[in-house]
Formats: structure tokens, C-alpha cells, sequence
């Protein structure tokens, strides 16, 4: 309902208006951002809805039965934190309650707790403090594996399939690529190769999206070219490293100052943050007020193409 | 020769080691297939529409088929890597220079030094330059085999055998 509700309205962005395309454009991401707050404010991860099959209607017992991990999660330092992706994880647990007390997304969330923790683990300088409440945090997951099962028997591997693609849609996120031409719009769709990257770019060789049209007009303007065409893609941030330098205390543990930060010692943090396996690194916009990002592989499971719109 | 009109970000930082300043320029990072090419002085030399030249797709074809015909397993990221740095042989040359594309911006114009502070020390701006598009007409006009032998023998010196 929600996507073909955008895609109604971008399509008549498109197709209809004396107004000028990017004006409707504007429009259109002003209502998309809306409906994103609205969901964040709800806690409800955006297209994701409640599982049936899954669900309690007593949200209180699953969160009781994780209440003693989230206290941990929360009282976890916070350079920990961030390495675990702490506020995808909470939000995760808020979900799973909010749509009343669903176990597979309450299972989810231990997964990504879990797989947070794990690679927390791995970072190299990590202190003995935050070891030890790292594996503090494992030990608790893994008395807690099968949350649900208590609560509700779910053993049907098709139901099991159904919820892990619905709640693959808990990251998605609405993002924009603008080309100067339909060919370049063209040869983008028919696949992105990174034999066409700019290893010069900010972060180095990679796909770049930014987080509404009008920044990434802008974009294009500042270098003296015209943006043709955008092209809207779900930028699916599930299962992906992501290296967060809007996050403050990210940005600085990076070293990294939007504004200030050379090209060159942007493109050293991009080296180390791949080899470290994060693969999108998300950056303030230096032309507008949104987030722009940058994908470094898996570019089939990371953007998912969703429409074409010209642009005035 | 055709020239074209750009417009580029420029960032200046300091030279570690002598504390000159130095200006480095950037396309856009939205950009995708194009790229400036320096030369060795680290200056911009020339600009390259990778997505609309089709001697790129020819020259990334032939340098797959060399890899397969001496049986050289490299990475795929290797590959991309020593496409575009040695696709510069398919260049016409500009102004007596060999176009290179594995030449790069970071070097100081005074000392030589390759490292610089990891902050601007002026805000970013944007200037426009001219510079000459690449062509390949003398590429263009080799048979088959002379081109695969030489870039056969470019491949074989970037590789370090």
C-alpha cells in the first residue's frame, strides 16, 4: 500500500503538472520523509506489517522476557555501542513489540544483537571493559535463542521464510542517483559497474545516492552539469556493514570533520573501513540538509531500483 | 583535439613535509564513468567519458581475453584496477605526453612528497577548467593483432613480469 502510494505519486510527477518536475519532486520526498518519521516516531520499521502467525497480542511477555538484554544493551560504553549498530538493535526489540509482541521480529533483532556483538568483538583495540560486556551481551542472546517459542510455536519453515522477508524490508531507505542523460540513465539501470567508478571520488571508487532530489540537483549543479533524470532506489541497509559518520562520536573516532576532512583522508578512512568489512559508508550531504551514501559492492541486494523520474 | 569545459571541486590542504599548500581538484562524486586524467607533475591533463567511449569496452575485452590466453588469475578488482591504468595506451598523446591514467593528483608541486594534512585549510570552491577530451585515433587505426601485442606488453610490464 505505501510503495504503490509513493509510486502513484511519483508516477504523476512524471506524467502530469503544469508544476515543474523537481517541484513535485520536492513534494514528493517532503511526504516520503514525513511517512519515514512517522513510522521511526511509531517505532515500526517502515513497510514492515504484523505477522499473524507471529503474534502474541502480548507484546509485554516478549519484552519482558528481553528486558534484562536491552538494560544491557543500553548500559553497554558507548564506543560499543556503535560498533554494534546499538540503535538499529534497540529499535529492532521496540518493533517487535510494537506490532504486538511479534517473536520473529523479537528473533530478529537477537540475530542482529548477536551478529552486532560478534564483529564488536573483532576490533582490534577493544578494552577489557568493553570485552567483557561484549561477551556478557553473547551469553545473554544465546540464553534468550528461541524467544519465542514459549509464547508461540513457530515451526513452519514457510512461515519462517515469509517473516525473514518482511523483515528484510526493516532498513530500507529511499535514495536518488542523478544522470545527465537517458543513456547514462540507461547504462545505470542495466547494472552498476564499477568499471565506470571514480577511484577519486570523496570515499574513493564506489556508487554514490543521495537522500532526496534536490540535493543531488544540486550536486550536479555546483559542477556546472544538468541532471536529466533521477533514479530512485531502496537502499536495503539489512545485513550491511554500514559506517555511520553522520554519528558524531562515529565521525570522531574516524577522525573524520564533514567540511574539513581532506578528500585524500576520506578516501584512507573508505580503505580502512572496507578492509574492516563495512561496504556503504554514509556521509553528510555537503550541497543540502540530507545524508548522501556511498555503496562499495553488493550493489544487486544493496539497490533495489524502484522508479525513473525526469527532471526539469 | 576537442576541448571541454569543466567545472571542478578544489580543496586545498598543506603539504606535510613542506607545508606548501596544494590544490587538488575533483569531479563530482555522483559522477559515473568519467574521470580526469594527470600527468606526472600531478596537474590535470586531460578528461576521459568512460561511459560513452566504446574503445574502453574494446580495450576491457581485450585484456580479458590476454588474462585468459596466458592463464594470469587475478582478482576481478585487480582486473578494473589495470584496465583503467593501463588503458592510457589506447590514447592519442596530448601535447607530446603520453596519457596516463595511473598518474594521480597527490604529489607536492614543491618537494615531490606524497603526503599531506588530513584537513583543507580553506573552504572547498569550484573553478572552472578547459581541458582536452581523450581520443584513440591512432588506436582506432591498428589492426587486431598489433593491438593485442601491445597491450600485451603493457599488461606484462604493469604486472611486474
Amino acid at each position: 500500500m505505501y510503495d504503490a502510494s509513493l509510486q502513484s505519486l511519483e508516477s504523476g510527477v512524471t506524467q502530469s503538472a503544469p508544476q515543474p518536475a523537481a517541484e513535485l519532486m520536492q513534494q514528493a520526498d517532503a511526504v516520503e520523509n514525513r511517512l519515514g518519521e512517522v513510522y521511526e516516531a511509531a517505532g515500526v520499521s517502515k513497510p514492515t506489517l504484523p505477522d499473524d502467525t507471529h503474534t502474541t497480542n502480548q507484546p509485554q511477555q516478549v519484552m519482558a522476557q528481553t528486558e534484562k538484554l536491552v538494560t544491557m544493551l543500553q548500559e553497554l560504553p558507548p564506543s560499543v555501542k556503535d560498533s554494534i549498530g546499538y540503535d538499529g538493535v534497540f529499535n529492532a526489540f521496540l518493533s517487535a513489540t510494537m506490532n504486538g509482541g511479534n517473536t520473529q521480529l523479537a528473533q530478529t533483532a537477537l540475530d542482529q544483537a548477536r551478529a552486532g556483538a560478534t564483529d564488536a568483538l573483532k576490533e582490534p583495540h577493544l578494552d577489557a571493559e568493553a570485552k567483557a560486556a561484549l561477551q556478557g551481551l553473547l551469553a545473554e542472546i544465546d540464553s534468550r535463542r528461541g524467544v519465542g517459542d514459549n509464547v508461540n510455536k513457530v515451526t513452519d519453515d514457510l512461515n519462517k521464510d515469509k517473516a525473514k522477508k518482511r523483515s528484510v524490508n526493516y532498513s530500507l531507505v529511499n535514495v536518488k542517483h542523478a544522470v545527465g542523460s537517458a543513456k547514462q540513465a540507461q547504462s545505470v539501470l542495466d547494472g552498476i559497474n564499477p568499471k565506470y567508478f571514480n577511484s577519486d571520488s570523496r570515499f574513493g571508487g564506489g556508487f554514490y545516492v543521495g537522500g532526496d532530489s534536490v540535493t543531488i540537483v544540486a550536486e550536479l549543479a555546483e559542477h556546472g552539469n544538468t541532471a536529466k533524470y533521477a533514479i530512485s532506489y531502496d537502499l536495503n541497509m539489512n545485513g550491511q556493514k554500514v559506517l555511520d559518520l553522520t554519528n558524531s562520536k562515529i565521525a570522531a573516532a574516524w577522525d573524520f570533520t564533514p567540511r574539513l576532512t581532506s578528500t585524500n583522508a576520506c578516501q584512507d578512512i573508505a580503505e580502512v573501513a572496507k578492509a574492516q568489512g563495512y561496504n556503504v559508508i554514509k556521509f553528510e550531504s555537503y550541497r543540502g540538509g540530507g545524508a548522501n551514501y556511498v555503496v562499495f559492492n553488493n550493489f544487486e541486494e544493496v539497490l533495489i531500483p524502484r522508479i525513473v523520474t525526469p527532471i526539469d | 583535439m576537442d576541448m571541454i569545459s569543466i567545472k571542478v571541486r578544489k580543496e586545498v590542504v598543506q603539504c606535510s613535509k613542506c607545508k606548501e599548500p596544494k590544490s587538488f581538484l575533483y569531479l563530482s562524486d555522483f559522477t559515473y564513468g568519467e574521470r580526469l586524467v594527470f600527468s606526472n607533475e600531478g596537474l590535470p591533463c586531460a578528461f576521459a567519458r568512460l561511459s560513452d567511449d566504446t574503445t574502453y569496452l574494446e580495450y576491457e575485452k581485450l585484456v580479458r581475453q590476454i588474462l585468459w590466453d596466458k592463464q594470469l588469475n587475478i582478482s576481478e578488482e585487480e582486473t578494473l584496477k589495470l584496465i583503467i591504468e593501463t588503458f592510457g595506451i589506447t590514447c592519442d598523446e596530448i601535447n607530446n605526453c603520453k596519457v596516463d591514467f595511473s598518474q594521480n593528483q597527490k604529489k607536492c608541486s614543491f618537494c615531490g612528497s606524497l603526503n599531506f594534512d588530513s584537513k583543507m585549510i580553506e573552504s572547498e570552491t569550484f573553478i572552472t577548467i578547459e581541458l582536452p577530451l581523450v581520443s584513440h585515433n591512432e588506436w582506432n587505426k591498428m589492426d587486431n593483432m598489433r593491438k593485442y601485442n601491445l597491450a600485451c606488453s603493457m599488461l606484462i610490464k604493469n604486472l611486474g613480469f
